[in-house]
């Protein structure tokens, strides 16, 4: 069996359907898609997600991972991470199937009402970057929710403050909600270069940051970044959402707590599963305790299905928290490419 | 106890030392070493527990690496050992010219012998020493200046541990001699902290630094002739790598093997996983904790990937991460995430040194030869950055003589020479 429109169709069902398929439906379709990519064990007991060998993410740096030819590709992403080595390269079939899975989860996760109706972008879109799958996935977003052309919020590589801090104030002035998006790196410099400078900005408006600030070598503490967010902008905690996503993957996990109630932690969209494994044993481990993240996500019908991770984290419910880099794997993330300085 | 107490301190010892340092206090340091050939008896069923959850070796693997630490002292001749180093060597090894001269030992992971070498060496020429321990691991020193207690009030006097990193820092410079073990950044840090505090007059001799260093095998044709022959390789490579879990810089990472022997690369790999296996029970490694876990799942995850679309093999194929065997044809070595998984590189004629092994060029500790050494020779050159300081047959690695060069130098040499006022 190998990977075919068919397929590919039978994902994109699950997708717009957008609603949360039963665990038996989601292995039936991952273990498809799985056996489809030869990532199925040979020797694998059971038909449930244990039967799928995942690919280590540092396979899209050791070769090509595509089960179509490679001409075919519509975009090429590339990791950020190059301190050890080449960076890693996603070959993405179907960027309409891209599209679909960052808007579905992005309306899931961070549209919540009030819906904003102003946003502000600090990450360069595709054009600019034409090999980031986050400035994709921001163009992406723009384009569906945002109305007016937005002011640019980088000069270059860098943050340009002031035009920053100007849009943010005539939108306090206009008393509709904002969204703000950004990588963490960005928004940790914003808040250093604009100092004393504050506003409160309008009701139910929210920020996404992603990427954490891995790639810098700053540690990130989430409680100071969403004080931060709460003195400098005015923006509850609650409204801070952290987005987890990778080159390697088509869709993402959100820590929205408007949405996911209960404890903060990253949960995925539905059409994706993340299980922490202990890497040792590879089972998953129970509830509190930290391994490795493996995903299997739906959306890499057209690569691999199930990707095992360089991230540590804490599984928690139906999802994780406290992620970071395993030592021996290549600091990275998206605040690396985004924010150079303001 | 700051530096100065210490010093303080310490300063009796170097003069009692300085008066009863002769043969037969020689003696008093072998009869101490034979010692440990029972540990049990030396430090008791609790100094073991302690010993094997801080540096977590169960205990069998803990036996064998305080056996390795301790076996070469307690059968040394040091007589013998002294007089072949330098002929002039007796009569200025007890003058004694400098009663000032201790040194400073900053240790660095959980190998026992690291200590006893820096504790043997030094008293063995005469010289008192203090040990910084590793913070990972610092029961292995304590339970050695406990154990130098019930050898005699010389021998604990002569033998300090200083835990606190601070106090640690602060007799860097004023140590006339220091050797350091630990990563690259730390001991460059101590060079220069010693280089910037040195002026003219001052008492620092030298400093001995070991920062990250491996240890490379190779194995030629004539070595795998036949399935038994291959498979005695095959284990005493699986031992250099089982002990210690791969943790000290005469352990081998990866294998060179020669094509075109009777026994195929793949059957040697498997060979080398049979024997690892064997050791398992052994000497049972340590439970590596979750980010050495990680690394190791994904590094052997990533191998096996590359295996299938290089036509490689790692065994196991599936499941557990270690111990590993990764045979990759012509490959190139990757820095290894240790506790015991070992490259095989198989190589035509003579090994492609800078293309397979490029990070170990100036970087190797230990080689070990299963072969002519002839075809050593011609395969390396005279001048070759892989040469390195022990050469030795496999299975060897892991119990270098005493006087071998660690990092191409042999400290207690150089403390005679230091301690008889000899120039050089």
């Amino acid at each position: 069996m190998t990977v075919d429109e068919a397929l590919a169709r039978q994902v994109r069902e699950v997708i717009e359907s957008g609603s949360l398929p039963g665990e038996d439906f989601f292995a039936a379709v991952c273990l498809a898609v799985a056996e489809a990519q030869g990532l199925v064990r040979p020797d694998a007991p059971g038909q449930d997600l244990d039967a799928i060998e995942p690919l280590p993410e540092a396979a899209f740096k050791l070769m090509t991972v595509a089960h179509f030819p490679p001409s075919r590709a519509q975009a090429e992403f590339h990791t950020s991470g190059t301190t050890r080595g080449t960076p890693g390269r996603h070959l993405v079939r179907d960027l309409d199937l891209y599209r679909l899975s960052v808007l579905r989860g992005f309306e899931r996760f961070a549209m919540y009402p009030p819906r904003p109706v102003r946003f502000v972008s600090l990450i360069p879109a595709a054009p600019e970057r034409p090999h980031s799958s986050l400035s994709h996935m921001i163009t992406y977003v723009l384009e569906a929710y945002a109305g007016a052309p937005l002011p640019p919020a980088r000069d270059g590589d860098r943050l340009n403050t002031p035009i920053i801090r100007d849009t943010l104030e005539s939108g306090v002035r206009a008393g509709e909600p904002l969204m703000l998006l950004g990588t963490t790196l960005d928004f940790l410099t914003f808040f250093e270069a604009v100092g004393p400078w504050a506003v409160r900005l309008p009701p139910g408006s929210r920020a996404m940051h992603t990427g954490g600030a891995k790639a810098s070598g700053r540690a990130v503490d989430r409680e100071d970044l969403r004080a931060a967010f709460g003195r400098v902008l005015g923006v509850p905690a609650e409204d801070v959402i952290e987005e987890y996503g990778m080159t390697e993957l088509m869709s993402q996990a959100y820590d929205a707590p408007r949405v996911t109630c209960g404890p903060r932690r990253l949960v995925p969209v539905p059409w994706m599963r993340t299980r922490v494994l202990d890497p040792a044993t590879m089972q998953e481990v129970g509830e509190g305790q930290r391994g490795l993240l493996c995903h299997y996500d739906l959306a890499n019908v057209w690569t691999a299905v199930a990707v095992l991770t360089g991230d540590l984290a804490t599984r928690v419910r139906d999802g994780f928290a406290d992620v970071e880099r395993a030592p021996g794997a290549s600091p990275r993330g998206c605040s690396h490419e985004a924010a150079q300085g303001a | 106890m700051d530096e100065n107490d210490l010093l303080r301190d310490f300063w009796a010892a170097r003069q009692r030392l300085f008066e009863c340092h002769d043969w037969g206090f020689l003696g008093t340091l072998q009869e101490w070493a034979s010692h440990w050939g029972d540990p049990t008896r030396e430090i008791g069923e609790e100094g073991l527990d302690r010993l094997s959850a801080s540096t977590g070796w169960p205990r069998p693997h803990l036996i064998e690496a305080l056996h390795r630490a301790f076996d070469s002292w307690s059968g040394l001749d040091f007589k013998r050992c002294f007089l072949r180093a330098q002929k002039s060597l007796e009569p200025v090894l007890f003058q004694k010219r400098h009663p000032d001269l201790w040194l400073l030992a900053i240790l660095a992971g959980r190998i026992p012998a690291l200590a006893t070498a820096a504790v043997f060496r030094a008293l063995a020429a005469g010289v008192p020493v203090v040990l910084k321990p590793s913070s990972a691991e610092p029961v292995f020193s304590e339970l050695l200046v406990q154990s130098a207690r019930r050898h005699g009030d010389l021998l604990v006097r002569a033998i300090h541990v200083v835990t606190d990193p601070d106090v640690a820092r602060r007799l860097v410079p004023l140590a006339p001699v220091c050797l350091a073990y630990g990563r690259d950044e730390t001991v460059l840090s101590i060079r220069r902290a010693r280089e910037q505090t040195w002026s003219p007059g001052h008492v620092a001799y030298t400093t001995f630094l070991g920062g990250h260093r491996e240890s490379l095998v190779i194995v030629f044709r004539e070595a795998a002739s036949s399935a038994t022959g291959a498979r005695v390789v095959a284990e005493g490579i699986a031992r250099d790598c089982a002990i210690y879990d791969q943790s000290g810089c005469l352990s081998p990472h990866v294998v060179l093997y020669e094509e075109g022997a009777r026994v195929a690369p793949d059957d040697f790999a498997r060979m080398l996983y049979e024997s690892l296996e064997t050791l398992e029970t052994r000497w049972p490694p340590a439970t590596p904790g979750l980010e050495e876990a990680a690394t190791l799942r994904l590094f052997v995850e990533e191998s096996r990937v590359l295996a299938r679309a290089a036509g490689g093999l790692v065994l196991p194929p599936r499941g557990p991460c270690r111990p590993a065997v990764i045979l990759m044809p012509h490959g190139t070595y990757r820095p290894g995430p240790g506790h015991r998984v070992l490259q095989v590189m198989t190589f035509d004629g003579v090994p492609d040194f800078e293309r397979q092994v490029p990070t170990l060029a100036g970087r190797l500790q230990g080689l070990a030869v299963a072969g002519p050494q002839r075809r050593l020779k011609e395969a390396l050159g005279e001048a070759s950055p892989y040469w390195a300081p022990y050469v030795c047959p496999v299975g060897r690695l892991q119990s270098p003589p005493v006087r071998w060069l660690e990092n191409g130098r042999n400290l207690m040499r150089e403390l005679v020479r230091i301690q008889g006022g000899v120039q050089w």
